[in-house]
């Protein structure tokens, strides 16, 4: 039995192919990229002129230049800051949305299976066409209840008005993703074991206390999932913008990088701005481990086995 | 038994003769790149024409034709370039653009193929931006210009005189705006469209010359002159009449369009294919003339405009004797059934006499275009990469009012240093 | 007093659930209702339409064979790319898990890695080594398996070590080689959980634009990539495009409303293992 679970036949049959093909197919490319995102330019463009410039390109990046829309201050729309501007509205106002309704749900609301499948229906719709009904609810719809409020549009339209245009960007994201926060936190909450709910409840803690004493803290690790998706998600952003912004708008990373890569054929430069991506995604990662880590053993958790 | 023989030998020979001719025209598949993707193409319906006519003529070239968005496509054909796997004909834009791939060797010279008959049948300058050092690498299907859109019931219907001058277009503006017209449309999400407004108003002020020399970075040439300045704060004179609806720069193009084709504005500036989108009735209410000229200046009959489009062969293609035919079908083909169905001017001579009902919009772009003495491209088709896309995004900001004239001409000075 | 505070409580709740319900229905809403009316009706009301256009549907749908056509791209590259995560997410989930090696978790953490980068980060020079293949659908399908292969392999490792080596045990002993162990005894034993992982794998794939935008052109464009075309095109008849935008979801949404218990445990755990 042993021999037969051993056989390096078999294992390379079963694991080989897989291995070779994400290598080749994920990682191999990543690699390239940071090698690309150091170089002058890539060979395929530059011939004999690409060379090595170390991090030169992420150092441009972080110019302060008129032009730079990744990382620049004085315009106000950095791509960064625009992701993070993302990030804390998800944080702040869509997680705790998310949490609110979550604990509706979990705490005894007449047909909460209803509400809760209603609530992901926009989860399972595709990007895209949530970017476009919504573009025409701000182009079709909006202007008309801004003229029965008898108030004025933004000057430009929603959509190029500076002021304006990126939340109409992030309210449909936020919008969507607010069923897929609610049911994460939902199917936490709801595994928390019952006695420890009904052992409060007889402490006398109801309502928000129960809630901000037991349940929340309780839930930490789903909290964590819901947090890294949020922030992870802010940098993989595109879609949306993609759909919503007029042309080669870079006010967002992962447009930026799509832009000087694919409209601007700057590929070293498109590469150091996808690495950045990368390298954020994961430094968000660690701290999130880190912040969480300690909270981890204060509360044993007896949280159901999703999978 | 004579007759089996004589039957047996002209079978012989049937066969020997049809192989030699399979051998001679041997069966070949060629992969063919180009746009109008969208039924609402005016170019759609005549490419189509031609390809079957193609295959019609050479049965035994098989085409796998896709057909892209316009963007989509130049930005897929670049990346493309740097793997050396273009398609073998390919639709390409003229100028710097086409200059980019020339650099990369990645397309074809063509005039080895171009016989002097073929020469001959190809309309004078539209070559120019096709060819680098004495080699030719496009071929043109179509001539390129804008012109000033009017929709003349409209313009009947307020007593407003179509403008010759840029003071008469300003007259215009006001007139239209003080009756709750909106003057003129523009689909600034797109960027290009407004570009259209900008470039032929800089050629009224700075002339064919420089804006060339600058476009094209030529030693010495800047953008800051009175010049380029009168030009942008013109248009910004038009943005701050209000002469584009308030939300312009949200609007794309197919978006801004829709008021035009509804009849809802006299005055729209684009380019002559926007002739083949108006509909049967709205051909007879529009007047294409010349965009309004600037007192003094000595640019009257300067266009923007020019050959800008034409069809590529790939320097990699396995066929390149059948790519040549193939690409030389399409742009005369495509000229013709181009200009018949009102599509676009023709690049390449013939008789189009015969034709008494073609697109009367179009004839009137012809009429004007008569007494051109130059053709400018305009800069999002000449130029590629990061300085296409910032002549788009400079005046995408200055429509939403983000930056002044002055501000735009020092960005230009920087960009095209 | 308790009893009133909470049917205030309740009524709150319950108005305010309701609200929410109807923030989240009202922009489907508004594309179905939108998807049988003309333009003009469109753009002034938000009801009922007064006459119900389902020619837009036939519009849409035949348009230059457009819809229909980008349907069936979706529906080949999301299959093929289904097909071959569940048989190497399975294989090696087999291999990785099942099987004792030196290094095997060594491996495994290799593949989980790729779970942490986002595809971006190999978009440009995938685009090089696709680029051959740019005119098949494999240009789409091989990056999409790839991609998805990590968390199918997560997902799938949680249930495979749960299954009792007995198993296998009795079915050497029977003399069945590891193949036919792996494949006839272990893989029906898997089949709830692949399904969870193709569930999640569906959505990132039917839904997905990033890679598409490069590699889909011409006759091989994808629903979504389709559509974001198509909605320039249809800028002057908004019903037509407000129907190819139901016909792009109708498909997830039939999977959701058959599955929904699935579609929401597939993606909690697609999240809780991401």
């Amino acid at each position: 039995m042993k021999r037969v679970l051993s056989n390096k036949w078999s294992i390379a049959v079963f694991v080989l192919p897989t291995v070779l093909f994400f290598t080749y197919i994920v990682i191999i490319p990543i690699i390239k990229t940071a090698v690309y995102s150091m170089l002058s330019e890539i060979p395929a463009i530059a011939k004999e002129d690409s060379h090595f410039v170390g991090l030169d390109n992420y150092v441009t990046m972080f110019t302060q230049g008129k032009r730079n829309a990744w990382w620049n201050t004085d315009l106000g729309t950095s791509a960064v800051i625009n992701s993070l501007k993302y990030a804390a509205s998800s944080v702040f106002i869509q997680l705790p949305f998310a949490m609110f309704i979550a604990l509706l749900l979990v705490n005894g609301v007449k047909g909460e299976s209803f509400y809760r499948n209603i609530f992901f229906i926009p989860v399972v719709i595709s990007s895209v066409v949530v970017s476009l009904l919504w573009q025409r609810i701000y182009k079709d719809l909006l202007p008309n209840l801004y003229d029965i409020l008898g108030m004025q549009m933004p000057k430009g339209g929603i959509l190029a008005n500076k002021d304006t245009k990126m939340w109409a960007v992030f309210i449909p994201v936020l919008w969507q993703y607010v069923g897929y926060h609610m049911l994460l936190m939902y199917g936490a909450l709801r595994s928390i074991s019952t006695d420890i709910i009904e052992a409060a409840t007889v402490d006398g803690a109801t309502g928000a206390r129960l809630a901000f004493r037991i349940q929340i803290p309780m839930i930490k690790p789903m909290l964590k999932v819901c947090l890294s998706f949020s922030l992870i998600g802010s940098f993989k952003l595109f879609d949306t913008p993609w759909i919503l912004l007029e042309r080669s708008n870079k006010s967002l990373p992962a447009l930026s990088m799509y832009i000087e890569m694919f409209q601007n054929h700057k590929y070293s430069y498109a590469s150091a701005q996808a690495m950045f991506i990368v390298v954020e995604c994961l430094i968000f990662t660690v701290l999130l481990n880190v912040l969480f880590r300690e909270k981890k053993e204060k509360y044993s958790l007896p949280r159901k086995e999703t999978a | 038994m004579k007759k089996f023989v004589a039957l047996v030998l002209a079978v012989v020979m049937m066969l020997s003769l049809t192989t030699v001719f399979a051998e001679e025209h041997e069966e070949v598949t060629l992969d063919c790149h180009v746009i109008w993707s969208a039924e609402t193409e005016a170019n759609r319906e005549p490419l189509l024409k031609t390809m079957e006519e193609f295959q019609a003529a050479y049965p035994w070239i098989k085409v796998n034709l896709v057909m892209d968005e316009a963007n989509a496509w130049k930005d897929a054909g670049e990346t493309l370039a740097l793997s050396d796997s273009l398609p073998d004909v390919f639709y390409w834009n003229a100028g710097g653009v086409l200059w980019n791939l020339v650099g990369s060797g990645d397309i074809l010279p063509l005039n080895d193929y171009l016989t002097d008959d073929i020469m001959s049948r190809i309309e004078g300058g539209t070559l120019t931006d096709m060819t680098f050092d004495g080699k030719i690498y496009q071929l043109p299907y179509t001539k390129a210009c804008s012109a000033l859109y009017c929709n003349t019931e409209l313009f009947d219907q307020y007593g407003v005189k179509i403008p010759e001058t840029w003071d008469e277009l300003i007259e215009a503006v006001k007139t239209f705006k003080a009756a709750g017209v909106t003057p003129m449309t523009v689909g600034g999400s797109d960027q290009w469209p407004t570009n259209m407004y900008t470039d032929i108003i800089n050629l009224r002020f700075a002339g064919d010359a420089a804006c060339r020399a600058c476009y094209y970075k030529t030693e010495g040439a800047t953008f800051k002159t009175q010049d380029w300045l009168d030009g942008m704060n013109a248009f910004k004179q038009l943005i701050d009449l209000g002469a584009f609806p308030d939300n312009a720069a949200s609007l794309t193009r197919d978006e801004s369009e829709v008021a035009y084709f509804a009849g809802e504005i006299p005055m729209y500036v684009h380019g002559q294919w926007f002739a083949g989108s108006l509909s049967a009735e709205m051909q007879q209410k529009v007047k294409a003339v010349k965009f309004p000229t600037v007192e003094g200046k000595d640019t009257d009959n300067q266009w923007m405009g020019g050959a800008a489009e034409g069809f590529c062969v790939s320097s990699y293609t396995k066929h390149p004797d059948e790519a040549f035919i193939l690409c030389q079908f399409l742009a005369e083909g495509l000229s013709k059934n181009g200009f018949i169905s009102g599509a676009g001017l023709p690049a390449w001579k013939y008789d189009f006499s015969a034709y008494t009902d073609i697109n009367p919009v179009l004839l009137q772009i012809v009429e004007a275009t008569s007494t051109a003495e130059s053709f400018l491209l305009w800069g999002n088709t000449a130029l590629t990469g990061e300085d296409a896309t910032l002549i788009g995004a400079t005046v995408y900001q200055l429509l939403n009012g983000e930056i002044t004239a002055e501000e735009w001409c020092d960005e230009m000075e920087t960009i095209f240093q | 007093m308790m009893r009133r505070k909470r049917t205030v409580g309740k009524v709150f709740s319950h108005s305010f659930l309701a609200v929410w319900v109807v923030l989240c229905l009202f922009p489907i809403y508004w594309m179905l209702v939108s998807s049988l009316k003309d333009n003009q009706e469109i753009l002034t009301g938000i009801g009922l339409p007064t006459q119900w256009l389902f020619k837009n549907y036939a519009s849409a749908w035949g348009k230059g064979d457009r819809v229909s056509l980008y349907l069936l791209n979706s529906v080949i590259d999301t299959a093929s790319t289904l097909v071959i995560t569940s048989l190497l997410g399975f294989m090696s989930a087999y291999g990785l898990l099942r099987m004792r090696w030196k290094g095997q978790k060594v491996v495994f953490t290799y593949i989980l890695t790729g779970m942490m980068i986002p595809m971006h980060a190999a978009l440009y020079p995938l685009t090089v080594t696709l680029m051959p293949l740019s005119r098949s659908h494999f240009s789409l399908i091989i990056p999409y398996a790839a991609f998805n292969i990590p968390i199918t392999v997560l997902i799938l490792s949680g249930f495979i070590t749960s299954i009792p080596y007995e198993l296998e045990e009795a079915s050497c002993i029977d003399g069945a080689g590891i193949y036919r162990t792996a494949f006839t005894i272990i893989l029906p034993m898997m089949v709830p959980a692949i399904a969870t992982s193709a569930i999640f794998v569906f959505l990132q794939v039917w839904n997905e634009l990033l890679l598409a935008s490069v590699f889909a052109s011409g006759d091989l464009l994808t629903l979504t990539m389709g559509i974001k075309q198509m909605s320039g095109q249809y800028q002057t008849d908004y019903g037509g495009m407000c129907a190819a935008l139901v016909i792009a979801t109708l498909p997830s949404m039939i999977l959701y409303c058959c599955l929904s218990k699935q579609v929401q445990k597939s993606l909690i755990v697609g999240a809780v293992k991401g």
